[in-house]
């Protein structure tokens, strides 16, 4: 087709998917979709292609085509699909990630032909069930879980149907849900208007020639990325914490298989279904399998259909991110689907550190994990309200091969990420912020530092009396789920703790500064599982949580101690991490103390090779080596330490002579699980470290669980 | 009497001088000049003067306004100069500026920037982490005080971020200020007292809206660019009293007017450049009748984009400084990268132009200056548009076989069978189409249609693209205005004084009179004083109350014109009643959940001194059909057609030209298509008519 054309109508077709988005967030009531940006738009051809996304969730646009699929094969027939129609969905079993994303989806029908279709999907503020907010901690299966819709016609010929309106509305605790679902309808009509503007000017043939070009040319691109990295196979292995019942230990596994320009997801081998709340549909699966990649391998392009083509997902039913109906999953997006993309970012970033020209492209995990803090009752306004704590969108970002990650960067699965002002929250909803501040030593150690997250604690403040009830859902409490890469170390778990006696309200009532520090409250801390169900929030309770932060890249203690010294000038690194993760040693004034800081690395390097004294660092790689991690190369076919030069392995299992050194979970740094291992009066899981068993440099970093299948690396060639 | 009004851009420092009662004014320019941006200035003064025939110190004497829009702030934050600023926050909170409301990593980037995860950072702190102390302090969000501010504290924090960090300027920005300034007003007087010389910027004072974030990074951004603002000022005045200039000059802000210069917020000037820009198109929209228009302003890397509606403009919703969000009334200008110098480029199949610009240096293929990349201008330049001995008012001489080389190298091969020509004239297609799609978004966005509209074209290359993007996105009436090339300062010299005043309040609608009562009586009293200061007498002293506006529990809300007058019931149902018309309008009937009520989330004045009068034009009366320069062919459509040229300026009042045609000015070409007819009128404005949609050119594949 001539190029000028194309040009001009993709530029519009992506700028609908654009103003569809806006339009919607404009007119939502719903917190976590305005502030939290958590919200999709998708443009599809008639076979549910996916054309364009809007610039919010990349994971809920991804499902928007399932949605579409489950609408045709359900309503084709009955109630027929017409011009003018409009179909609501959440069932995770016919495409929504989770039931708080609702989703309409619609035909654009043009001369009476079906020319696209198009979808709005957001968060909802409740959908009804067990638990307010969504997420239904006790379920057992998925109705207990509130509304889930299978494709219904919400409106019909143009014209809304009031009985399906007031019957969803029936389901939910929160008016506002109705007015999410007009601003979804709204951001539909833009959308129309859109693509039937285009239709007019440049014809109805053109428009489908260009959305099927931006197809091709987006798989083109793609394929030509894959091509360009290197053939092999990357398995990881994920963890998700307790099931809303029992504390039990739920896996996720992968094996991503590289060749040409495929690539298979296989994630054989996962558990069965979780009895709780965390599995996630195939749906969730799909979502985040499509969202890693396309962060990793396609950020220069366009997402769409055109990446989705190269790739291949194997999986079983009946697994926690692919669970068999009737599986509980309200939880999925901020549990499996979460932790899945973890897996995806493992697996691809070790494929990039291996690629030579990509390498710079590699990211350590982000924030490995997600959470549902939930607060409900009555408002100083005199309101019923649900308000979920979003500020977790602060998450970090994973550690890059030149450079730390970014502190407080953002929340992985969105690209428009946003927290609420501290201000804001306070002025909407009866809580008072004691703090919200960096967690120090939250980003995972490495050459390159992975990104901090946060922590904060509130209390009441001004709620009627004895109204207030919070729930919580999160993942990764008994271990972190960001791992780093090349070494780096892994970041911070998430800890929930309630402080139910703490006086602070009274406290403040006094006049009285209240604490600002976790340890600076009184009263008798306790650590909450990071499931419970909805529970009082008393009169001088404080709550408190953290998330977690995001992994490393490369050996600590080959961080440049100049980094270390401001990091801990900064608080960012405390000055026991400082000297025992990175070897760096300060003087009383904060100054960096050269010689000590160099005996205290030598002292760190015989620890990990037993007590022996390390080999001379003077490895320099030869013509025609082929560097796969910052200190590790292939030079004919043999892995060799980067550093020293010693043999570890070979492509098909490069750390094959690793020395591999086990330890608990904290040898990354405080906030790796101690607490929840504490609770439940075990250690499931440590860190595995591999290291040069001639000079000590580290080269792997992992967090391993006793009886699971450990993570592998195989490069072909 | 005069108005001088000064801009100071990139390139160029610009100069219009507006003789008050109408009538044709002069215009300089000069290369701007940033080791000392006063040598421009003079320089640009100088040649509005020659063109007047007079020597400058009687230009300035004659004087009744002397605007000056100018770059220090922005370029003390582009280029990071400002001095180490400390920051007090309240006890537990030192990090939010830190962690910027976790979208600091992508603020103002556009979607393609933001999916590229690794590539985004957030800025380098203007404050690091050491520089922040915190205070045990805590007020609550009615405003009352939990926990009293300790003085010994507050200075024992001062001291050591002066005696350990060397800071030479604070901010401070304290939980709930804006409701209760009580602690950061006594920081002030304890810094003030103790450490004189201190620069202190308070959060409360550079804004009254709600949001810790925004109003720390405000504060923190204002202590940063405050010194060398105030520095540059000094010298400005005492510069121009020296040249003749018998007022002190006016200073032109973000929010559009004037302010003298020890009223102003450093960074409430930063990008008042484009704001004056919209102010100069608002005074002509009321001069010419058109009080709905679009102004749209394209340079050598930005396509910008305003709207005016009932002669007004908007106020942007959010502003992003330098990664930053922040609270500075700033007029509503968006923005894409489109422009004269964008790049076209092949991407794998695909021919894509922008938003990658090869700005001044290397510069298009055509300026001969080491651009290999074909440019818009290029394309332009080939198809006959563009004079190569009148770019730039002749400065750069262009050289066409540069630009035919370009094509025939980069773009033309793959995509048009090697005819440069054919590929200049496709990129022209795909620029313009993304000029349109903006003015499209903008426009729908709020629930306008584009073809209410007029549209004003300024900038460079404005007028050369202008019926191109106007047809495309359905305009038919189109404004090159005589300043098209000056229109910053001829806003600036246009404006008022002009401060924006703001405080975040939830009052319901209805039962809030009383409340908005005090609020707008708050900030009247101060919105006086201002004015006062500025020495505007009381009987020129003016008004404009807006409140923002949404219905109860959603999150957006909309800004709403408030009714002068008593604050009573009845004026704040009219305000509602107007809100819910307009929300009605931009998201459609029933788009509102109406049972919650209405309520208003922020109150704000401009408090505004007398402007420039508009002397409304007579309109254009074809006289005389013009007589041409000469000939050149012209690519309009799909062929070359040998096309009248028309030298701009001799063009007499009533010079009626019919396309095809190209209008030369001195510093910009206005391109008129087949089927559009322009008339000029006694500004020397050109009013153009596009009669039919031009006709959709047939390409080869």
């Amino acid at each position: 087709m001539n190029p000028v054309q194309f040009e001009v109508i993709w530029h519009r077709i992506l700028q609908i998917a654009d103003e569809m988005g806006i339009h919607y967030l404009r007119c939502s009531g719903s917190q976590t979709v305005v502030t939290g940006n958590d919200g999709a738009t998708a443009v599809m051809l008639p076979d549910t292609s996916l054309v364009a996304i809007g610039p919010y969730i990349a994971t809920q646009s991804n499902v928007l085509p399932l949605i579409v699929q489950s609408t045709q094969r359900m309503c084709a027939e009955d109630p027929g699909i017409h011009e003018g129609d409009i179909f609501i969905c959440n069932d995770p079993y016919c495409g929504a990630i989770h039931h708080a994303d609702v989703a309409v989806v619609a035909p654009v029908f043009i001369e009476g032909e079906l020319a696209a279709w198009l979808g709005v999907s957001g968060h909802q503020l409740d959908i009804g069930g067990m638990e307010a907010g969504g997420f239904a901690i006790h379920a057992v299966d998925t109705h207990q879980e509130g509304l889930r819709i299978p494709p219904v016609k919400i409106v019909e010929r143009g014209k809304l149907r009031g009985d399906i309106f007031r019957w969803v509305m029936n389901q939910v605790r929160d008016p506002l849900v109705g007015l999410d679902v007009k601003a979804q309808l709204a951001a539909i009509t833009v959308g129309e208007r859109g693509l039937r503007g285009l239709a007019r000017r440049y014809g109805r043939g053109a428009l489908a020639e260009v959305m099927r070009g931006s197809i091709d040319y987006v798989e083109r691109r793609f394929r030509e990325r894959l091509r360009a990295l290197p053939d092999g196979q990357w398995k990881e292995v994920q963890f998700i914490d307790h099931d809303g019942h029992n504390p039990d230990i739920y896996r996720i596994e992968l094996a991503l298989t590289k060749n040409a320009d495929r690539l298979t997801f296989d994630y054989t081998g996962t558990s069965p279904n979780a009895r709780g709340l965390i599995n996630s549909a195939y749906s969730g699966l799909l979502a985040g399998v499509l969202c890693g990649t396309y962060i990793q391998l396609a950020y220069d392009l366009p997402w769409n259909k055109g990446i989705h083509n190269c790739i291949e997902i194997v999986t079983e039913s009946g697994t926690v991110n692919n669970c068999a109906y009737p599986a509980p999953c309200s939880m999925a997006t901020i549990s499996a689907v979460i932790v899945t993309i973890d897996t995806v970012f493992g697996a691809i970033g070790r494929m990039l550190l291996a690629s030579g020209g990509l390498r710079g492209e590699a990211m350590a995990m982000w924030t490995g994990s997600s959470m549902g803090p939930i607060v409900a009752g009555t408002s100083q306004h005199g309101h019923p309200f649900v308000y979920t704590e979003m500020s977790h969108f602060a998450g970090g970002g994973g550690a890059r091969t030149y450079k730390d990650g970014v502190d407080t960067g953002g929340i992985v699965f969105n690209t428009t990420p946003n927290v609420a002002n501290v201000e804001e929250i306070e002025n909407d909803f009866p809580l008072l912020y004691l703090f919200r501040r960096h967690l120090a030593d939250s980003g995972g150690p490495g050459k390159f530092r992975g990104g901090m997250s946060a922590e904060l604690a509130y209390v009441a403040w001004r709620a009627p009396e004895g109204r207030l009830e919070g729930s919580f859902a999160g993942t990764g409490g008994e271990m972190p789920n960001a791992i780093g890469l090349s070494g780096g170390l892994p970041g911070a778990s998430i800890r929930l703790i309630g402080i139910s006696d703490s006086g602070v309200h009274d406290a403040l009532e006094r006049g009285e500064m209240p604490p600002s520090r976790l340890e600076d409250i009184p009263g008798r801390r306790e650590a909450l599982p990071v499931k419970h169900p909805r529970r009082a929030f008393g009169r001088n309770e404080v709550w408190y949580h953290n998330w977690q932060g995001a992994a490393g890249y490369g050996d600590p203690i080959e961080r440049a101690p100049e980094a270390v010294r401001r990091d801990v000038g900064a608080g960012a690194v405390s000055p026991g991490c400082a000297r025992d993760i990175y070897g760096v040693v300060l003087g009383a004034g904060g100054e960096l103390d050269g010689a000590a800081t160099e005996a205290r690395r030598m002292e760190l390097r015989r620890a990990r090779l037993g007590g022996r004294a390390p080999a001379a660092m003077s490895f320099q790689p030869p013509a025609g080596a082929r560097r796969i991690g910052e200190a590790l190369w292939l030079v004919e076919g043999e892995a060799r330490c980067g550093r020293c030069g010693e043999a570890l392995g070979r492509a098909a299992e490069p750390l094959r002579s690793s020395r591999a050194i086990d330890g608990p979970t904290q040898e990354a740094g405080p906030v790796r699980g101690e607490m929840y291992q504490e609770l439940y009066g075990r250690r499931l899981f440590s860190l595995r470290r591999q290291v040069c068993p001639s000079c000590g440099t580290q080269h792997e970093a992992r967090v391993i669980m006793e009886g699971a299948p450990l993570p592998a690396s195989r490069l072909k060639g | 009497m005069l108005s001088i009004g000064v801009d100071i851009g990139g390139t160029f420092t610009d100069v219009a001088v507006v003789e008050e009662g109408g009538g044709r004014a002069a215009q300089g320019k000069a290369l701007t000049t940033p080791e000392d941006f006063l040598e421009g200035v003079l320089e640009a003064l100088e040649d509005a003067a020659r063109q007047m025939g007079l020597p400058l110190r009687e230009v300035l004497g004659r004087a009744r306004l002397f605007a000056h829009g100018t770059t220090i702030t922005s370029n003390v934050l582009w280029t990071r100069s400002g001095p180490p600023v400390g920051l007090l926050a309240t006890r537990g909170f030192a990090d939010q500026i830190l962690i910027m409301r976790g979208i600091g990593r992508v603020a103002g980037l556009s979607l393609a920037e933001r999916r590229h995860y690794r590539a985004t950072g957030k800025p380098e702190p203007l404050v690091p982490r050491t520089r922040i102390r915190e205070l045990a302090e805590r007020i609550d969000a009615t405003g009352a005080v939990l926990a009293p501010m300790d003085d010994a504290e507050a200075v024992a924090q001062v001291r050591g971020l002066i005696e350990r960090e060397g800071i030479e300027a604070l901010a401070v920005g304290l939980l709930w200020s804006f409701r209760n300034p009580v602690h950061e007003r006594r920081v002030a007087a304890l810094a003030g007292r103790e450490f004189p010389g201190l620069r202190v910027s308070l959060s409360s004072e550079v804004s009254g809206r709600l949001g810790e974030y925004e109003r720390t990074a405000t504060a923190v951004l204002n202590a940063y660019v405050g010194g060398a603002m105030e520095g540059y000022l000094e010298r400005l005045t005492r510069r121009m009293a020296r040249e003749g200039l018998r007022r002190a000059p006016l200073i032109v802000q973000s929010n559009g007017g004037l302010a003298p210069a020890g009223e102003v917020v450093p960074i409430r000037t930063v990008e008042s450049g484009p704001a004056a820009g919209v102010v100069g198109a608002a005074r002509l929209a009321g001069e010419l009748g058109l009080p709905n228009l679009i102004a749209t302003d394209v340079g050598g890397t930005t396509f910008k984009v305003a709207l005016i509606q009932e002669g007004r403009w908007e106020l942007a919703p959010e502003t992003v400084l330098a990664q930053y969000h922040v609270h500075v009334p700033m007029v509503d200008v968006v923005s894409i990268g489109a422009g004269g110098g964008s790049i076209a480029w092949e991407d794998e199949g695909r021919l894509r132009v922008g938003p990658r610009s090869a700005g001044a240096a290397p510069g298009p293929a055509c300026y001969g200056t080491g651009g290999a990349e074909p440019t818009v201008t290029d394309a332009d330049l080939l198809l006959g548009t563009l004079n190569p001995r009148n770019f730039l008012g002749g400065r750069i001489r262009l050289d066409a076989e540069a630009a035919r080389a370009a094509f025939a190298r980069r773009v033309a091969p793959r995509f048009f069978g090697g005819d440069p020509l054919e590929a200049a004239a496709g990129v022209r297609e795909i620029i313009d189409a993304q000029m349109a799609d903006l003015i499209r978004r903008e426009t729908l966005e709020r629930g306008r249609d584009p073809r209410d509209f007029a549209l004003i074209a300024y900038g460079g290359a404005g007028p050369v693209h202008a019926c191109a993007y106007a047809a495309e996105a359905g305009v038919s009436e189109i404004v090159v205005p005589y300043q098209a090339t000056v229109l910053s300062a001829y806003g600036a010299a246009a404006g008022g004084v002009r401060h924006t005043l703001e405080r975040s309040l939830s009052v319901r609608v209805p039962g809030g009179a009383e409340a908005a009562a005090g609020a707008f009586a708050g900030l009247e009293a101060e919105g006086n004083g201002h004015l006062e200061r500025a020495e505007v007498p009381a009987g020129a002293r003016r008004v404009e109350r807006w409140v923002a506006m949404r219905w109860r529990r959603q999150v957006h809300s909309l800004a709403v014109s408030f009714p002068p007058g008593p604050v009573t019931e009845e004026s704040l149902a009219r305000a509602a009643a107007d809100f819910a018309a307009e929300y009605a309008t931009r998201y459609g009937e029933g788009s509102a959940y109406t049972e919650a009520g209405v309520e208003i989330t922020r109150f704000w004045i401009n408090a505004l001194g007398p402007s420039l009068p508009a002397v409304p034009a007579a309109p254009p009366a074809p006289l005389a059909a013009a007589r041409p320069r000469g000939t050149r062919p012209v690519r309009w459509g799909a062929e070359f057609i040998e096309t009248a040229i028309h030298d701009g300026p001799s063009l007499p009042p009533g010079a009626a030209v019919e396309g095809p045609a190209v209008i030369e000015h001195p510093g910009t070409t206005v391109a008129l298509p087949p089927g559009a007819r322009a008339v000029v009128d006694a500004a020397g404005h050109t009013h153009i008519r596009l009669e039919a949609l031009p006709p959709r050119p047939e390409k080869k594949a």
